[in-house]
């Protein structure tokens, strides 16, 4: 049962600050690191990794501070988001290679247990560089968990993968998580981590925005006020009727046509709205979410 | 000395296309100054220059070049 401590650490390049004060705690069983691009997730791992000084704070794990200290290599194993692989090299002398460096007394046994933890014991005697995009992610994570650590720490593990490929690794993630190892994944794709985590800590602009059980965090996303154009058969008519339910927050009429509503209660308006307009006999013609994207929705987040 | 290190630069180093070039480089520069002999003549002190100057001016720097970010980078 191992435990990374994060506390008040910020980590900042000349006068670009990537992380600020963030302090989190990440124990056994899957988290996921959500955020959008840019948002310091790999600055993070590679602090928590101990690859990176933090500027401020501390980074520890079990009590031991990550920085210029190899021996927590012993319980770490980390999946950097980069291809640098030895491309010549075949699965197998890979993973191999990073056993001995670890200095494990069997090394060749254990290279054959992660690759087959993996599912890539049929693939290890090819050249890596014929390796799809997903085969190469599983032998990154089986040179990372030859030394059976009880961290592993993912960087954007999912990213171009097919549909198949994500599935395997998720049901890979979930395993280990269910073994007792802290598992540590980023992404910027929502509905990719709470397939995974339970535990989420959501990091936006380098600042640790929220944290917690994915329910809490889906609901934190939905409920904030979302914002619509609607263009429909009257449109002055269905505003009165809007702002009549407490769902609505607000109702504009916009000069050129088209009516800008403001919802509070996302999953209540969705639902009142087609049946107010059939009540006032409205037809509606547009109905068009105006800050649906994920910026928008970790903005808001921050700003909670 | 570590050998799993020492067994990975000398894959990466001799193992592929550009290792061949660590071969090539010197065997042309030998070849210029046997070249060069055999035109110029005995006692000329031309082959010595192609070798001093050819040799550790470019042939040497472009060698050592190859060798190390073969090793650097995977």
């Amino acid at each position: 049962m191992s435990v990374i401590q994060i506390d008040h650490v910020s980590r900042w390049y000349h006068n670009v600050v990537a992380v600020n004060d963030v302090s989190m705690t990440i124990g056994p069983g899957v988290t996921g690191l959500l955020g959008p691009n840019g948002a310091g997730k790999s600055t993070l791992i590679s602090l928590m990794s101990g690859f990176l000084v933090p500027s401020a704070g501390t980074v520890t794990l079990d009590g031991q501070s990550v920085w210029r200290n190899p021996s927590v290599y012993r319980d770490i194993g980390l999946v950097p988001e980069r291809e640098a692989l030895f491309d010549y090299l075949t699965g197998r002398q890979f993973v191999h290679a990073n056993a001995a460096l670890h200095g494990l007394p069997d090394p060749k046994a254990a290279a054959q247990d992660a690759l087959a933890v993996v599912e890539m014991s049929d693939a290890q005697d090819r050249v890596i560089s014929t390796y799809s995009k997903g085969m190469r992610q599983r032998v990154k994570m089986a040179s990372a968990l030859v030394h059976n650590p009880s961290v592993l720490l993912l960087d954007e593990p999912f990213n171009g993968m097919d549909p198949r490929q994500r599935m395997h690794l998720m049901d890979l993630l979930r395993r280990m998580g269910a073994e007792g190892r802290t598992v540590l994944f980023s992404s910027h794709i929502l509905e990719e981590v709470e397939q995974v985590a339970r535990q989420i800590e959501v990091v936006v602009a380098g600042r640790h925005a929220a944290s917690g059980d994915f329910g809490a965090i889906r609901r934190l996303m939905t409920n904030r006020p979302n914002r619509y154009v609607l263009r429909s058969s009257d449109d002055r008519r269905l505003a009165s009727a809007l702002l009549g339910d407490r769902s609505v927050r607000g109702a504009a009429l916009r000069p050129q046509g088209g009516l800008d509503v403001e919802a509070g209660d996302f999953g209540r308006f969705v639902q009142i709205l087609p049946r107010l307009a059939r009540a006032h006999g409205v037809r509606l013609l547009e109905v068009s979410p105006t800050d649906e994207s994920l910026e928008s929705v970790f903005a808001y987040l921050v700003a909670t | 000395m570590n050998a799993t290190v020492v067994r990975l630069s000398a894959r990466a180093v001799l193992g592929r296309r550009r290792g061949v070039l660590l071969i090539i480089l010197p065997l042309v520069l030998i070849a210029l100054a046997v070249l060069v002999r055999v035109l110029a003549g005995e006692g000329s002190g031309s082959p010595q220059s192609v070798v001093g100057g050819l040799g550790l001016g470019l042939v040497l720097p472009l060698v050592a070049l190859i060798a190390t970010s073969s090793m650097l980078s995977p």
